[in-house]
């Protein structure tokens, strides 16, 4: 009970970010257009469809998440919030889950309501299993590159002025989520590591990915390999929440 | 609720130390905390929040040790504690952020909760801005929301640091009665530098300089410090000499006439009873004396 009134709490107070929205909602418009309207798209009605939708907004969403949550290990400190949270029993990890969790319900809000509403579409047209399909993608492919996203962001904040922090998240967004040769440098993409769900999509969505697979850490397309990159991407979600953590806790004691 | 703090220290890395054998027992009522910036003070209601922990000696409240993590937690539940830095969340409204406040206290009924944000948004004066967002607020209304969330809960050991601080006279004299009416039932602390405030609502007073209690006993006593040391002197034109230290200067048509603290009467001066301020000047005097 206590968990869910903290992040309920941290949830009205990510909700209340207007510049988040500013950037969110278009681009969540602008990824449903596009996944509307691309060639790429796989056009089957189904749950090949709504995978596709789930990547681009992941892709798109995640700018905005990037750009938005700099402040998110650090906004306690700079308000003074974080003397007055210690000084109550509730324990400093549990707050930082609220936190998390509080965050995270907004962010993904966005996506859950346009696959939902794909979904719902979807059934009416004679796919029965595409109400489910819609929160399976949102929880595989969207929830971890969203969460990536923030931390991300968190992480960048922490570490740099957040005006900085903010460029460089963005910067490193874009790293993650494309691959150019005219940046010679490997990228998860074609990988277990890639955030924007290309394991996942083809091992259990049977969908085609936005990359192919490649390099000795490839993707192999199958069930099991969907479960080890959601697995990675879990762990590089929570090694950025504990350095963003730690990187705050650190600039505090200064 | 009863503190008792025996040695206490608090070193930081590559800092003099903050806190260096601090020894005092905290009565219920008020108790005013004085000293100069870099004193001590907010580490050490730091330490007694639970926020930090001492490098060296003991805190006990009611007799137990804050040592222990169990006791810790147990006290953490009746503490109110308003920081000299905070600002409550800008998107959220009063009545939201004590509902926060109330349930980081451990309230689980929400009912509860929002009664007990209601009753303090009201005690604080701030009920027709309850559902607008704290952003929106000026300094002063920020700081009564603080205030407000000190008391969620209905600590019995209320902790404030500069609790007046941007508050216009008419809201510091209301908070000042505020205090003074929960100083009756449980143990307040307050940190200030406005010695007024000490002096209207604390019978007792601690002073911290440099890490190390000064001087811990009635208010009355520290007052007494300054007794036979303070003179007002008659308008003058050229400032004191070094060993009168002046705590006020009224400005007449004759020039300027100085309240000082010295133990050599100047000449031209009349004695003068001390206050406060003259004591907490001429306690600060004596340490500068070896």
């Amino acid at each position: 009970m206590t968990l869910i009134g903290l992040a309920r709490t941290h949830s009205r107070v990510a909700r209340r970010q207007k510049a988040l929205w500013f950037t969110a909602i278009p681009l969540t418009a602008f990824a449903t257009l596009l996944a509307a309207i691309s060639p790429a798209r796989p056009g089957t009605g189904g749950i090949e469809d709504l995978a596709f939708s789930g990547q681009i907004i992941a892709i798109l969403t995640g700018i905005a998440y990037a750009a938005a949550f700099t402040d998110f290990f650090t906004a306690s400190a700079e308000l003074g919030m974080h003397e007055l949270e210690a000084s109550t029993p509730i324990p400093g990890g549990l707050l930082r889950t609220a936190r998390v969790l509080g965050a995270f319900s907004v962010v993904i809000a966005p996506a859950v309501a346009v696959l939902l509403a794909m979904g719902l579409v979807q059934t009416i047209s004679g796919h029965p299993w595409s109400l489910p399909g819609a929160l399976a993608v949102t929880a595989t492919v969207v929830a971890p590159a969203a969460l990536i996203a923030m931390a991300l962001s968190g992480v960048a904040g922490a570490l740099l002025p957040a005006a900085l922090g903010r460029i460089v998240a963005v910067l490193l967004w874009f790293f993650l989520i494309f691959s150019s040769s005219l940046l010679p440098l490997p990228t998860p993409n074609g990988t277990l590591f890639s955030v924007i769900g290309d394991a996942i999509v083809t091992g259990w969505f049977g969908a085609d990915p936005m990359y192919p697979a490649s390099g000795p850490l490839a993707f192999d397309g199958t069930p099991l390999g969907a479960a080890v990159s959601l697995v990675l991407q879990l762990v590089i979600v929570f090694a950025l929440l504990l350095a963003g953590s730690w990187l705050a806790e650190r600039t505090r004691k200064r | 609720m009863f503190i008792s703090i025996d040695h206490l220290g608090k070193d930081f890395r590559k800092k003099p130390a903050a806190l260096d054998g601090v020894t005092l027992d905290v009565p219920q009522g008020m108790t005013g905390l004085l000293g100069s910036n870099g004193a001590g003070k907010t580490t050490l209601m730091r330490i007694l929040c639970g926020i930090i922990r001492p490098s060296r000696g003991r805190v006990l409240i009611d007799g137990h040790d804050l040592a222990d993590a169990s006791t810790r937690r147990a006290v953490k539940k009746t503490i109110g504690y308003l920081p000299q830095d905070v600002e409550p969340y800008p998107n959220l409204t009063p009545l939201e952020f004590l509902d926060y406040v109330g349930v980081l206290k451990g309230i689980d009924n929400a009912a509860v909760r929002k009664q007990q944000a209601r009753e303090l948004i009201a005690r604080v004066g701030l009920t027709d801005a309850q559902d607008r967002r704290i952003g929106g607020f000026s300094g002063g209304m920020r700081r009564r929301v603080g205030i407000a969330q000190a008391l969620m809960g209905d600590p019995k050991l209320l902790i404030v640091d500069e609790p007046t601080a941007g508050l216009d006279p008419e809201e510091r004299m209301r908070f000042r009665a505020l205090l003074a009416s929960l100083g009756r039932d449980r143990t307040v602390i307050l940190s200030t530098h406005i010695l007024d405030d000490v002096a209207q609502t604390c019978p007792y007073v601690f002073v911290l300089r440099d890490g190390r209690a000064r001087y811990d006993g009635p208010t009355e006593g520290l007052i007494d410090a300054a007794r036979g040391r303070t003179w007002l002197t008659a308008a003058r034109t050229v400032p004191p000499p070094e060993h009168e230290t002046v705590v006020n200067a009224t400005t007449t048509g004759d020039g300027t006439q100085y309240r000082v603290i010295t133990d050599t009467p100047p000449a031209d001066a009349t004695p003068a009873d001390p206050n406060l301020e003259d004591g907490y000047m001429a306690l600060a005097l004596l340490k500068e004396t070896p």
